[in-house]
């Protein structure tokens, strides 16, 4: 079968992944903010006997490769040189997005411009002439709309007739006389470096190094013609030169856009009456803690009588499993698998309502908004304020969002919020929040687990506060974002986004929970004859080696093996709990187990709650950690610093509160 | 005609700002623990973040009353938005009453008996019939595109 690759490139949140997905048929993670897809992701389509390759690169505004999802998505045009490029354009804002185009153009890949949200374009009555567009640009545009699949049969056949033609031509924009001189004796210097001028176009090479593109000037140091392209550019003003370019394809695009596209003028839409009120200096922020708040309340209050109906579903199975299975394998069944496994999905109906309401808001285009609301602050207190994105990312779970980092520019910037993010509460937290709020603080419940929202993304910026006066002195890049349109969430989509992100705790129920839950069941049934979870078990040996350590904080030697297991995934501190607790019978006998525990009380339960929070990041976000920052350094620090801190502040909850009398 | 149209919705975002501001208070006073009879009265509980999130509720009201008296037309979006988000907080709290429902009548949970819907009445409820029907008025405001 005949194979041809091709890449989607564009400017963030211009619905690459959207249309990745309507071509391929995937179901990549969409979301309305820039930065969404930090590496390439590939996929596949057959059409008419063709097979198609597809690489979703991410966002980039220009081919100037400033931060490393641009690198990633520029070295894959240059080199590995697809057939054929599709530029998805944000069809509501062309002038910002034919920047690329005019890029693309010059680097002589074979382009298909893709007019994407072309339907809220012409909702606003914008009337774009994608023959004229094809005429000016010598290369085909096609409307679409990557949601609904609208226009891809036509896209895909325009670049399959590309992919058929072959190489390009460069398309050559004049930068004026003095930037065309160097263009050409730099293009006669390179033209002697056989190994660089056959990998890159001669005229994009030059045009590179006089805009000082760091990347390519380090291409330049081993080859032969080092010295003379130093000759060349020791008279350049590189960033006088890079601005001068920019200028010069700005030119370009607005002498084609009004010949191309009537109306296309930005008046006062919705989105910015939305805007208006939702990034309002004063009210930004407060309204984001209210509308919050009551994701929160909606969470822990709607989802109580779904995790009843599980509850009693468990209960009734250990119920079962007791009376029909006698010995070692029903202790097995009973407290280690139903114990263990059964009390985490319990929790099932709050993490997947919680991240319905977090796929609903991102949808709609506010979570965006909320980086650029918290900005203020963030840059006061030491932080970017793209790193709020990766912190709201957090919520869901670490591991993307310690990726998404890739998408800030500075190296401290983007140190700085990959080891604070492991402090955001991510949905593996949930369960012991619940459980321990619900047995200890009845009616305030609610309240008290939003309080250790605050708390993570309190003691985040406390952190990142306290690198930035110490490791990464410095201040902040500043911070420029484009805020997407506002646009109604469909329920099928965040209903998908949910799934995507809840299937991920059933996957860890049904593996490494389970794992986690037979061997603190065999811990506590071990050596014979013990009596099960009792002092003298396995877990009760390692318990007591353990227990020096936590019992300043008030915790006994149940949660310390709860804890230390905790380190694999967090949901394992409610399963390690109930196998430990020997309690196969439901949530509900865990909660009446806690509540009858007497080492067990609402100020040490609050300290447990903060220490699960804050303690060492699980196994995965720890792998995380060493692969973004590439240091082992880093990654031990990002679990002593969380280890040391939690100490603290659960022994502060404990002690401060047994001096205050609350004990 | 437009003139008329646009002192009507300041007097409605003022009205709705002074019942938003005036019942967050008291959510909030009561939280802090001072209750009076009145609390009881019109189903105000002691919840303190509840109570704010009425404040700023009002809050983006009274912006609306601020520009729009100044002239600013712009000012209308406080208005719609407020509206929106009352809707929205509503609809929320009516969810949750009705998964208590669900608890006391369907599951006949321990922790709700005795329950009625009454116990779950709040401001945010009763308070955005108000702007619900500022959202019938100017229903047509309210599309996103």
């Amino acid at each position: 079968m005949k194979r041809i690759t091709i890449a989607l490139a564009g400017n963030p949140n211009v619905g690459k992944t959207s249309l990745f997905n309507a071509i391929t048929g995937a179901r990549q993670k969409v979301g309305n903010w820039p930065g969404v897809t930090v590496e390439k992701k590939t996929g596949k389509r057959v059409f008419e006997g063709l097979e198609i390759n597809v690489v979703d690169l991410p966002g980039t505004y220009s081919l100037s490769a400033y931060s490393i999802d641009e690198v990633i998505a520029r070295d894959f045009i240059v080199e590995e040189k697809p057939d054929v490029v599709v530029h998805i354009v944000d069809a509501t804002n062309l002038e910002r997005n034919l920047y690329l185009t005019t890029q693309l153009l010059e680097l002589g890949s074979r382009v298909v411009i893709a007019l994407n949200m072309s339907d809220m374009a012409e909702k606003r009555g914008d009337v774009i002439d994608t023959q004229k567009m094809r005429e000016f640009f010598e290369t085909p545009a096609v409307k679409t709309v990557g949601n609904t699949g609208e226009g891809v049969e036509n896209l895909i056949r325009e670049v399959i007739k590309e992919a058929e033609k072959g190489p390009h031509h460069e398309h050559e924009i004049g930068y004026g006389k003095g930037i065309e001189n160097d263009i050409t004796r730099l293009e006669k210097v390179l033209e002697e470096d056989m190994e660089l001028s056959s990998r890159y176009p001669l005229r994009w090479l030059a045009i590179k190094l006089l805009e000082g593109d760091e990347r390519i000037l380090e291409r330049v140091e081993g080859s032969p013609v080092k010295q003379e392209v130093g000759e060349i550019l020791k008279g350049v003003n590189t960033e006088e030169y890079e601005a001068e370019i920019a200028d010069k394809r700005y030119e370009v695009v607005n002498a084609v856009l009004p010949q191309v596209c009537t109306r296309c003028v930005q008046r006062f839409t919705k989105s910015d009456m939305i805007d208006r009120v939702l990034t309002n200096k004063y009210l930004g922020i407060p309204i984001f803690l209210a509308l919050m708040w009551a994701a929160f309340e909606l969470t822990f209050t709607f989802s109580t009588p779904f995790m009843d109906i599980i509850d009693t579903f468990f209960a009734s199975l250990a119920e079962g499993v007791a009376t029909s299975i006698p010995g070692l394998l029903g202790s097995l069944i009973g407290n280690g698998i139903i114990g263990g496994v059964g009390f985490v999905l319990v929790f099932i109906p709050p993490i997947f309502i919680l991240f319905l309401l977090l796929a609903f808001l991102e949808d709609s285009g506010y979570l965006g908004r909320a980086a650029f609301i918290m900005d203020r602050i963030m840059y006061k207190l030491g932080l970017h304020g793209k790193s709020f994105i990766p912190m709201l990312m957090g919520l869901g779970c670490n591991v993307p969002a310690i990726m998404a980092t890739r998408s800030i520019e500075d190296r401290k910037d983007r140190m700085i919020t990959i080891l604070v993010n492991p402090f955001i509460s991510c949905g593996a937290r949930l369960p012991v929040y619940v459980l321990l709020a619900g047995a200890f603080f009845g009616r305030q419940a609610g309240m008290v687990i939003f309080s250790m929202y605050v708390l993570g993304v309190g003691v985040a910026i406390f952190s990142a506060l306290l690198l930035r006066k110490t490791f990464f002195k410095g201040t902040p890049a500043p911070f420029i974002m484009e805020l997407p349109p506002y646009r109604r969430p469909t329920v099928k989509t965040s209903l998908l986004h949910m799934w995507e992100r809840g299937s991920m705790y059933l996957k860890k129920a049904g593996t490494i929970i389970l794992l986690g839950a037979i061997i603190v069941w065999f811990l506590a049934s071990f050596p014979s004859g013990v009596e099960y979870g009792s002092e003298g078990s396995y877990a009760g040996m390692l318990g007591h080696v353990l227990e020096p350590l936590v019992a300043p904080l008030g915790f006994d030697w149940k949660i310390a093996v709860a804890l230390l297991f905790g380190f694999v995934a967090k949901e394992i501190i409610v399963g390690s709990m109930g196998v430990l607790y020997g309690v196969g019978e439901g949530e509900g006998a865990l909660t009446d187990a806690l509540q009858n525990d007497p080492s067990l009380f609402p100020l040490n339960a609050l300290g447990l709650m903060v220490f699960t929070l804050i303690y060492m990041p699980c196994v995965a976000t720890v792998g995380v950690i060493k692969k973004e920052t590439g240091s082992w350094r880093w990654t031990f620090f990002a679990i002593f610093y969380g280890i040391g801190l939690a100490w603290i502040l659960a022994f502060v909850i404990y002690q401060g509160g047994i001096l205050l009398g609350y004990a | 005609m437009i003139k008329k149209d646009m002192d009507n919705r300041v007097v409605f975002a003022a009205v709705v700002a002074v019942l938003y501001l005036f019942f967050g208070l008291m959510q909030i006073v009561a939280g802090i623990g001072y209750e009076s009879g009145l609390n009881e009265a019109l189903f105000v509980p002691a919840d303190i973040m509840g109570g704010f999130m009425l404040m700023v509720v009002g809050f983006i009201f009274l912006f609306g009353v601020k520009e729009l008296n100044s002239g600013v037309g712009e000012g209308v979006a406080y208005l719609y938005v407020g509206i929106v988000i009352t809707l929205v907080l509503a609809g929320i709290y009516l969810l949750i009453m009705g998964s208590d429902a669900l608890s006391a009548y369907g599951l006949g949970s321990e922790d709700f008996d005795g329950w009625t819907p009454l116990d779950d009445l709040k401001p945010v409820i009763y308070l955005a019939v108000l702007p619900f029907l500022g959202f019938l008025k100017w229903r047509g405001r309210f599309t996103l595109g």
